[in-house]
């Protein structure tokens, strides 16, 4: 982790954790796209956007690049009453498609994105199956 | 409805919306790209994806770690063994797992011809997509098919091998099998590689389709969020065999293909240039191949300790991120696979517009698609 990147996210109050595989940043939601947007100023790379259900809360995990060798996460957590956050596409313009899938298969509306539709799913699915909650019927064929 | 607002262009007549697939013969499976376009030239594209969605990740949370290596080879369904490879890495760097040095060198071995295979199928299906119906195709599926050959000795299948396990690989390779690998590598394949090379960019009319279309540069393509080939020839170096090796990248000697025009048909050139460079890769794992297991003892109740982990690999199309979360039970809490298709195709809404719609499947060509990753 560079000292740049480090020091962006000592300034957005990050939680930072080394001891696992990689470092991972915990921000505030309110925190998040401003967090990102410093350390896209870093020249942090884009790698993927994506959510863990945690039962009581989605975790949206943010996979960037510091240098070529290395990568860290930033997380934020948005409890099921409010599966909302800011959108970061603004910011790594990849990252809208990734809050699209998001979108579709967790169901955290990303405010911000320009298309906030479904992606894999057909629009009018009505379910975001990657809820833990959300459970397979069992084949019956 | 799909959200596409037209956005018109100032003095002219109203845009055209021309859907382009999904059922369209150079789309290369399911995918359904929206075109606004003014006379021939694109003003604004959105390629629609969902159609070919299976909900690999979610079938993976009803399985145990070990049942979900047969759902990653229906992934990107050309290029099995890279997917097996990344799924593996990350579990078992989640769980502890020491690989022997064999399963290794094996591993490496596969997923580099694995490479070969892949970029001959988007050598068939570019060639297709510009015109060159039949010829180049046919020509690419004589050395593919002699691959596809070991693929069938080693694993048993053509197509899905499902070959990997957490810990190793199912079968070992005997020494004839080498031996024959080796020969067809280093004595016919680069001829056919020759063969292949003149057809396509030695072709007067591949050169005027491909020469100059889709210039970009390399900061852009990064901002955008491209990688792999696409990146390279456009003069980047990233390529995660390099940055961070893994297998037995660090003990190969091997170069990474880069070009510095940007264009389509550096794109084409990168691509052959790997061929190239993976069958030497293969022919020097092969000297190199140690003895021993192949495959170290893991429990099949498998229960990884709570945790998470993103593991990034170079698949043939670029960087190739598996993703998986454990709450410590015999199931995946998360399996996510970080497709580079799917981001390079994320690209085409900025790379698309002010180009000619026949050259669409020039452009499109140039990130190689492969629909079964994109919607998983």
């Amino acid at each position: 982790m560079t000292p740049e990147v480090r020091a962006v996210l000592a300034r957005h109050g990050a939680v930072l954790d080394e001891s696992g595989f990689d470092p991972r940043a915990d921000v505030a939601r309110d925190a998040w796209r401003a967090c990102a947007a410093d350390l896209h100023a870093t020249g942090a790379r884009f790698f993927d956007i994506t959510a863990i259900d945690r039962g009581e809360a989605v975790e949206l995990v943010l996979v960037l690049v510091d240098t070529p060798s290395t990568q860290f996460t930033l997380r934020t957590s948005c409890p099921n009453e409010s599966l909302r956050a800011e959108s970061l596409a603004g910011v790594f313009p990849p990252a809208e498609w990734g809050e699209r899938e998001v979108f579709d298969l967790f169901g955290v509306v990303f405010e911000g994105n320009p298309d906030m539709t479904r992606i894999l799913q057909p629009d009018s699915s009505t379910i975001h199956p990657l809820r833990r909650s959300f459970e397979l019927e069992e084949r019956t064929w | 409805m799909v959200n596409f607002p037209r956005k018109g262009v100032e003095g002219s007549t109203e845009t055209m919306l021309l859907n382009v697939g999904p059922q369209h013969p150079s789309t290369h499976g399911v995918l359904h790209m929206m075109c606004e376009i003014s006379g021939e030239t694109i003003v604004s594209a959105k390629p629609v994806i969902g159609y070919l969605h299976r909900g690999i990740e979610k079938l993976a949370e009803s399985r145990t770690w070990q049942q979900d290596i047969v759902l990653t080879d229906r992934l990107d369904y050309v290029a099995q063994f890279s997917n097996e490879w990344a799924y593996c890495r990350a579990v078992e760097r989640l769980a502890g797992i020491e690989v022997p040095e064999r399963a290794e060198w094996l591993r490496t071995l596969l997923v580099e011809m694995n490479r070969i295979t892949s970029h001959l199928i988007w050598y068939a299906g570019v060639t297709m997509d510009i015109g060159a119906l039949g010829t180049p195709f046919i020509y690419a599926w004589v050395a593919r098919e002699r691959i596809f050959d070991f693929y069938e000795a080693v694993t048993g299948a053509r197509v899905m091998p499902n070959w990997m396990r957490l810990g190793g690989v199912h079968t070992d390779i005997d020494s004839a099998m080498l031996k024959e690998m080796r020969d067809f590598l280093e004595r016919d394949f680069p001829v056919e590689v020759d063969e292949y090379e003149a057809l396509l960019v030695g072709n007067e009319i591949v050169q005027s389709r491909m020469k100059g279309i889709g210039v970009f540069s390399a900061e852009q393509l990064v901002e955008w969020g491209v990688t792999g080939p696409a990146l390279r020839a456009s003069g980047s170096e990233r390529d995660l065999r390099k940055d961070v090796p893994y297998g037995v990248y660090d003990r190969l000697d091997f170069r990474v293909c880069t070009d510095d025009v940007g264009d389509s048909l550096a794109r084409c050139r990168v691509r052959l240039a790997e061929i190239r460079e993976s069958a030497r890769m293969c022919v020097q794992i092969i000297d190199g191949m140690p003895g021993g297991d192949v495959r170290a003892k893991v429990s099949r109740a498998l229960k990884p300790p709570v945790g998470d982990v993103c593991v990034r690999t170079e698949s043939p199309r670029g960087e190739l991120g598996v993703l998986v979360a454990s709450d410590g039970t015999t199931k995946p809490l998360r399996f996510r696979v970080r497709s580079p298709i799917f981001y390079n195709l994320s690209a085409m809404p900025h790379m698309l517009p002010n180009h000619l719609l026949a050259d669409m499947l020039v452009i499109f060509g140039g990130i190689d698609t492969s629909m079964g990753e994109i919607d998983r």
